[in-house]
């Protein structure tokens, strides 16, 4: 089981989609997490009691009686963030942080310094490792 | 050997969070969590080959077309959470 890419470029190409689309997805996760009235779930049918109850346990949104679309400002950053943040999705925002450095730093080896030996791969597995156990240790820790 | 613990800690990880967002989708039955899901096993599931490719070549390996995939699914997810309803006329 050996295949490999004959094109370095499109190796580096892949690689920056990669870090785009890695970036792009911790981005909007650390803004999810911070805004005031998370409307991360656009579905608004969850009816029964145990999943709305694990709704505000895990995003905090509100949902409006009348079922209206309310206009949010964009970005409102929560105050108090330690009362009613949503932190398991900020747990998963920090960990996707880390695994987008974990792709930037595999661009930078990929490209940048190619010609450097800069032992990219175990640096790349540890970020990837705490990535992981940032994640594992949110889901753990927050929901029970 | 550093670098085979950090994948061993990073895939059993990443399987767990699966795991639990499995949990998630079947107890809420909403979608987003069913990718978050499917994220976190391909981000498994890419440590699996790495075991029978050279360390040297990692970099020259379409491994990563898994995480691509992955990230491109939680793109996705994110996007379709975030569309916004016609609005619905109150009763």
């Amino acid at each position: 089981m050996c295949f490999h890419f004959r094109e370095r470029q499109l190796l580096i190409e892949l690689s920056e989609l990669i870090v785009i689309a890695s970036v792009n997805n911790a981005l909007l996760l650390v803004i999810k997490s911070l805004l005031r009235d998370s409307e991360f779930l656009g579905d608004r049918n969850v009816a029964t009691p145990r999943s709305s109850q694990f709704n505000e346990a895990f995003f905090d949104f509100k949902v409006s009686h009348t079922g209206q679309t309310v206009t949010r400002p964009a970005i409102g950053i929560r105050g108090d963030f330690s009362h009613s943040a949503p932190k398991l999705l900020l747990w998963s925002s920090l960990c996707f942080l880390g695994l987008a450095l974990n792709n930037i730093v595999l661009y930078l080896d990929l490209s940048v310094f190619s010609q450097v030996e800069i032992n990219g791969a175990v640096w790349r597995s540890a970020l990837g490792a705490i990535s992981g156990a940032t994640l594992l240790y949110g889901l753990i820790w927050e929901l029970n | 050997m550093l670098l085979q613990f950090f994948s061993g800690v990073c895939m059993t990880t990443f399987a767990f969070s699966g795991l639990f967002f499995l949990k998630f989708y079947r107890r809420t039955r909403q979608r987003f969590f069913l990718h978050f899901a499917i994220t976190c096993s391909l981000l498994a599931a890419e440590r699996i080959p790495l075991i029978f490719i050279d360390a040297g070549l990692e970099v020259n390996s379409p491994v990563y077309l898994f995480r691509l995939a992955a990230f491109a699914i939680l793109l996705k997810a994110i996007w379709d959470t975030n569309k916004r309803r016609p609005p619905t006329v109150p009763c």
